[in-house]
């Protein structure tokens, strides 16, 4: 036997083990090391925005609330991702969850994820809203829900394409995006313990908010409040009853006898003090005087004695007492509706004062619902149907709803903020029968949201314009452009590959 | 440092003598000028509103190039030597095996890096076409590109353990490549596991290499992006380093 082959190995197993386990132990450490480098960036990381225009940047005030966000905040994005703003809403929302891990973010596509939105649906019973799209604020069963509609600022913009007719078709083109403000809004208004309070004024045959009466109920209307925040309740304003502290909206819909002085005083001491009304008056009480209509003309809105009809736009099976009215007044409530419509029944005319006795600086009043050019106003009515007389009843173009808002007067600061008041000449749109009808329940949102509305708190978060970007390049440059991207930058590449090949060859 | 600056030079030599670096070259610009054609008509019919940067990230073209293009760059640098021999005779010479990982490192990085080059270009000259210098953001294009380093730093450390583990040039490249899209998967399931679940999403989340590039296109430099594509590098070098010395003991 060689004395090669009974000489044992100079690498031996064990030492080789005793390598390989020293190997494994180091990489484990390097792989530990890594995780925990990772596990304290997560926790202090720094994120900045260096693009020029800024448009990844969160206001100083949404960052001061994300930082006092507290655990279990969740944020559901029910969104079709074809409709309009979905990446906008997602990539701020997504901005929000990068800056506070603790937001909790859930995007459901409801053609996409048909079982998640079927969840969503079930336990947030988003079926009665009945909106396509939504984000949906929730922390601790507090729920405050943004609308698509509210999103953004649009206008009609002429396209290059002509009708049938021979006409310029226009397109609705979102001009501003508002989610910061309203996102930044809903979490305050979610992780806030502050509740707002909306009242309902009866004692005058007012429609009642506890009623789910098919026709005169309004049991969806303040189901429609409390999504958006508002603890709803009856108030009487007899004797020597006020209108409470905590009210932060008071509604007077459709009442059929007057109200006494002594509670229009109270109403006006209410809004003297930056208070919060909406007024809709109902067909009920036609022909007879409600004494609001004194109180409203110191608003600057003239509440009229006669009916607005609109033959033209009334639904077939109506004997004209309804009218579907199209939205296009670009007023901060109906901007989102824009295109849409409201189904009134038998509503009063409300107009602007042109020339109020208030300081014209500070109180701005507004038409925001108005019948076609081809509106009549009718006096009579007879068994409930309202008596057209083509040779008297005037037409043109009539103002079916007011907004009026007070500004801030420098030096004086009001208890509840700037007045706002919306006045309506018809209170059935929001009633159980027609709350579903066209876009009713959007305006009604929409009224009170601008109504209660506390962005004012959210000074120097502004509405960020939507950029966008086109070109007009003709076919030929086109053509000349794919061709250098698809043949002459690759090509030359090959081209200087073959040079060099050929160099080196020789 | 000579050592290391010399065998920097060298490796780039190898991709720049051969027909490979260009072939490289011309796909991944034939492929960035199908999506940018892409765009071009999509602006050409209707306007948009992301801008090209977040186009063109946003789209498929990236991630192939990403995940084919540096498979096939970093699948020679140890296979083929240990295949021809040469490694051996590599490994003999006065050079540390640090300074051999690190300067087939970063040869593979600069190649990597100039196949990128003419994205700046490409960019810079439809941003001329739409008349709108918003639709190209200077932060943001830097941003992207920084993005896109940090990025192509990771799978390159990727490419090189593959090249270290084998002999065969085409074994490395196909270890890459899923290993490669296997980190992206698993960040792009971020989306699919919900935040209730906790450190799960947590983690996946921190994988996610589509938002953190999405982040850089848009010019957002957040740390956490910065530190995984570092720290994971630093991972997978040192792994490299390992498999590269483990042929003293094996």
């Amino acid at each position: 036997m060689s004395k090669a082959a009974v000489t044992s190995p100079s690498f031996s197993f064990s030492r080789r083990l005793g390598a390989g386990v020293e190997v494994l132990i180091a990489c484990l450490s390097v792989l530990a090391l890594v995780v925990m480098v990772n596990y304290l960036a997560v926790r202090h990381y720094w994120r900045k925005d260096f693009s020029a225009s800024q448009r990844w940047t969160l206001s100083p005030r949404t960052l001061k609330v994300l930082e006092s966000l507290p655990a279990g905040v969740k944020v559901l994005v029910y969104y079709h991702q074809d409709d309009r703003l979905y990446s906008e809403v997602t990539d701020l929302l997504r901005e929000y969850a990068a800056r506070n891990p603790r937001l909790r973010l859930e995007l459901v596509d409801p053609n996409r994820q048909p079982v998640e939105a079927n969840l969503a649906r079930t336990r947030y019973n988003l079926a009665a809203l009945n909106q396509r799209n939504l984000i949906l604020f929730d922390c601790n069963g507090k729920i405050k829900t943004v609308y698509q509609q509210d999103l953004g600022d649009y206008d009609l913009e002429p396209t290059a394409e002509l009708s049938e007719t021979g006409q310029t078709v226009f397109r609705r083109r979102a001009k501003n995006f508002k989610g910061e403000q309203l996102f930044t809004s809903a979490l305050i208004h979610v992780i806030s313990p502050r509740v707002l309070k909306a009242y309902f004024v009866q004692g005058h045959g007012e429609h009642d908010p506890a009623s789910t009466d098919e026709i005169m109920g309004y049991s969806k209307f303040a189901h429609l409040l409390r999504e958006n925040g508002l603890e709803t309740a009856t108030l009487t304003l007899f004797g020597t009853a006020e209108i409470p502290n905590d009210c932060h909206l008071l509604i007077i819909a459709g009442p059929r006898t007057p109200l006494t002085q002594d509670e229009l005083e109270k109403i006006a001491r209410y809004l003297n003090q930056g208070g919060r009304l909406m007024v809709f008056l109902n067909y009920r009480s036609f022909g007879r005087s409600l004494n609001l209509e004194s109180l409203m003309a110191a608003w600057g809105v003239m509440v009229g004695e006669r009916f607005a009809l609109d033959p033209a736009n009334a639904t077939p099976t109506s004997q004209f007492q309804d009218l579907v009215v199209p939205i296009t007044e670009p007023h901060a409530v109906t901007r989102p509706l824009l295109m849409g419509s409201a189904h009134l029944l038998l509503p009063r005319v409300v107009s602007a004062i042109k020339s109020s006795g208030r300081a014209a600086e500070t109180l701005k009043v507004d038409e925001i619902l108005h019948t076609s050019n081809e509106g009549i106003l009718v006096k009579d009515v007879e068994n409930g149907r309202p008596v057209i007389n083509p040779a008297s009843n005037p037409r043109g173009r009539f103002s079916l709803m007011v907004a009026v808002e007070k500004g801030a007067v420098p030096g004086v600061r009001a208890e509840r903020g700037s007045t706002r008041l919306i006045v309506g000449g018809d209170s059935m749109f929001l009633s159980n029968q027609l709350i579903e009808s066209r876009n009713n329940r959007d305006l009604g949102g929409h009224c009170l949201n601008w109504l209660v509305d506390q962005t004012y708190l959210l000074a120097g978060i502004e509405p960020r314009p939507l950029q966008e970007y086109r070109l007009d390049l003709t076919r030929r440059q086109l053509l000349t452009l794919n061709a250098l991207l698809l043949g002459a930058l690759p090509g030359s590449v090959l081209l200087l590959g073959t040079l060099v090949w050929l160099r080196r060859r020789k | 440092m000579r050592a290391y600056l010399l065998l920097v030079r060298r490796e780039m030599g190898t991709f720049f003598v051969s027909w490979t670096g260009y072939m490289v070259i011309a796909a991944v610009l034939f492929i960035m000028g199908l999506s940018f054609a892409g765009i071009l008509q999509a602006l050409n019919t209707e306007p948009l509103t992301l801008t090209l940067n977040e186009l063109f990230y946003e789209s498929v073209a990236f991630w192939l190039v990403l995940l084919v293009a540096t498979p096939v760059i970093t699948m020679r640098l140890f296979a083929q030597e240990k295949q021809t021999g040469t490694f051996e005779t590599l490994m003999t010479t006065p050079v540390s095996d640090l300074q051999v990982v690190l300067a087939k490192f970063t040869a593979a990085l600069l190649f990597y890096a100039c196949m990128w080059l003419p994205l700046i270009v490409i960019t810079l000259a439809l941003r001329h076409y739409t008349r709108q210098p918003a639709a190209v953001d200077l932060g943001a294009l830097s941003g992207a590109m920084g993005g896109v380093f940090l990025i192509g730093m990771l799978y390159v450390a990727i490419g090189c353990l593959a090249s270290a583990l084998t002999r065969s040039q085409v074994i490395a490249a196909m270890l890459s490549f899923v290993a490669g899209l296997a980190i992206f998967l698993a960040g792009y399931l971020a989306y699919a596991v919900p935040p209730q679940l906790g450190w799960p999403h947590a983690v996946l989340n921190q994988m996610n290499l589509y938002q953190h590039l999405q982040d850089f296109s848009r010019g957002v430099v957040d740390t956490r992006a910065v530190v995984f594509c570092l720290s994971t590098t630093f991972l997978f070098l040192f792994l490299t380093l390992r498999a590269v010395e483990s042929r003293r003991w094996k």
